[in-house]
């Protein structure tokens, strides 16, 4: 009676020896999620992705000179990156430069006086706080308003150290300024900060006629805040029939984000 | 079954080599497909189901890899029908047909996969490196077999058939 072809001998020892082969390497990737073992192995790889590193980069210089194709390309990555750098650089100038441009602009045309400062630090999008490099020793003093561009509120100094001020921007949600309607007569209300980037203007009267665009500007009311200084400009008219005031939904006119040198002007009437 | 151990422990050493130290040396280097290589050597000078073992393991390794899965069905085909000596030009040649083909039909099968079931593959990364690793196996069978024959002269016949 023939045998079973896997009762031959020749079955059983390819049957152990796959099965040892299969064994092992299933031990080792068992082993492989013991955790006083992982060390071991990212050392292993670690020491051998390090020394394997090091003969690359030998082969590569012993086969690449100056004339090959790589490494006349590998100089020309090099340089596109310092020359990335100084455009960036470059453009960062100009835009700064362009900026107090402006600032300057205001002040002459206005004969105020001011304080340049420049942002050194933005808060998490949910606090619309920003610090400025100026503080008391530069004469910074607490509600002061931060202007931008050309007469463009920014935001009011909230707190004051030595040498550098935070800033609460318009938009804040615990922002409120004594705000004006540029419009066929001159409205007054209370522009305050909404969650996002819009703004709110309430306890607008009843009987006022608002249209979509109105400028709204600082009324100066406050004593702190300079009058006509620019916050936005109407974008919605929220009118409820029975109530005795109306409001106004406000846009910014500018991108918080990318201003980066302000000017502060003192408050109006300074705190006692 | 000391055998079977020492090729697992092979296979370990290799794994590590494969994907820590080739990737490191860069081009071409690191198109060496190592892996392939030793398997297609095993399948000609150890076994032909240590071979298709290899291979499985590769694929299953490399979350179930089509290309290393038709090398299994198609190494033993070629070795067995075609290449049926064990000369080096045998295993030089199977090493190129059997890679193309299965690269080949892997391609295939991933871009009707692809086509039908919109499963997504490296289809593009394969074909690219596939010429690139057909020259690459020559070289890496030649000097697979100096170091195999090497290991069989110089360590196996002296420490492993002593010690057994």
């Amino acid at each position: 009676m023939p045998r079973a072809w896997y009762t031959t001998d020749r079955a059983q020892s390819i049957t152990r020896r796959l099965g040892a082969f299969l064994g092992v390497i299933l031990v080792v990737w068992l082993l492989s999620f013991v955790p006083f073992l992982a060390p071991v192995y990212h050392g292993i790889r670690s020491a051998v992705y390090a020394v394997s590193s090091i003969l690359g980069r030998a082969t590569a210089r012993l086969f690449a000179n100056e004339t090959s194709l790589s490494a006349q390309l590998a100089v020309c990555t090099d340089r596109l990156s310092i020359e990335t750098v100084k455009a960036a650089a470059v453009d960062a100038n100009a835009r700064e430069a362009e900026e107090w441009r402006t600032l300057f602009g205001y002040i002459q045309r206005n004969q105020t006086q001011g304080i340049a400062a420049r942002i050194i630090a933005r808060s998490a999008p949910t606090s619309s706080t920003v610090i400025i490099d100026r503080g008391a020793a530069d004469g910074i003093i607490l509600h002061s308003a931060i202007i931008i561009g050309e007469g463009v509120l920014y935001g009011t100094v909230e707190s004051v150290t030595e040498t550098s001020s935070v800033v609460r921007l318009t938009e804040d949600a615990e922002s409120a300024i004594a705000g004006a309607i540029l419009g066929k007569r001159k409205t007054i209300g209370i522009v305050k900060g909404q969650e996002g980037a819009l703004l709110s203007m309430d306890f607008i009267p009843q009987e006022t006629l608002l249209t979509i665009g109105d400028v709204v500007v600082t009324s100066g009311l406050d004593g702190e805040i300079p009058e006509g200084l620019v916050i936005g400009t109407v974008s919605e008219v929220v009118a409820t029939p029975s109530a005795p005031f109306i409001s106004a939904v406000v846009a910014l006119v500018h991108d918080p984000r990318e201003w980066t040198s302000v000017l502060v002007i003192p408050p109006v009437i300074p705190p006692l | 079954m000391r055998g079977g151990i020492l090729l697992a422990l092979t296979f370990v050493i290799l794994c590590v080599l494969q994907q820590s130290s080739l990737h490191a040396l860069g081009t071409p280097w690191a198109s060496i497909p190592l892996l392939v290589i030793a398997g297609i050597i095993v399948m000609q000078r150890v076994g032909v189901e240590e071979g298709i073992a290899w291979f499985l393991v590769v694929s299953v390794m490399y979350g179930f890899d089509l290309y290393a899965f038709f090398l299994a069905i198609v190494g033993p085909l070629f070795l067995l029908r075609v290449f049926t000596t064990r000369s080096v030009y045998a295993l030089l040649g199977l090493g190129v047909v059997v890679h193309a083909l299965a690269g080949t039909l892997a391609i295939l099968t991933e871009t009707l996969l692809h086509r039908f079931f919109e499963l997504s593959f490296l289809v593009v990364y394969r074909t690219g490196t596939l010429a690139m690793q057909t020259l690459l196996i020559v070289p890496g069978l030649f000097v697979g077999v100096i170091l195999i024959r090497f290991v069989e002269r110089n360590i196996l016949n002296r420490v492993y058939f002593r010690a057994s």
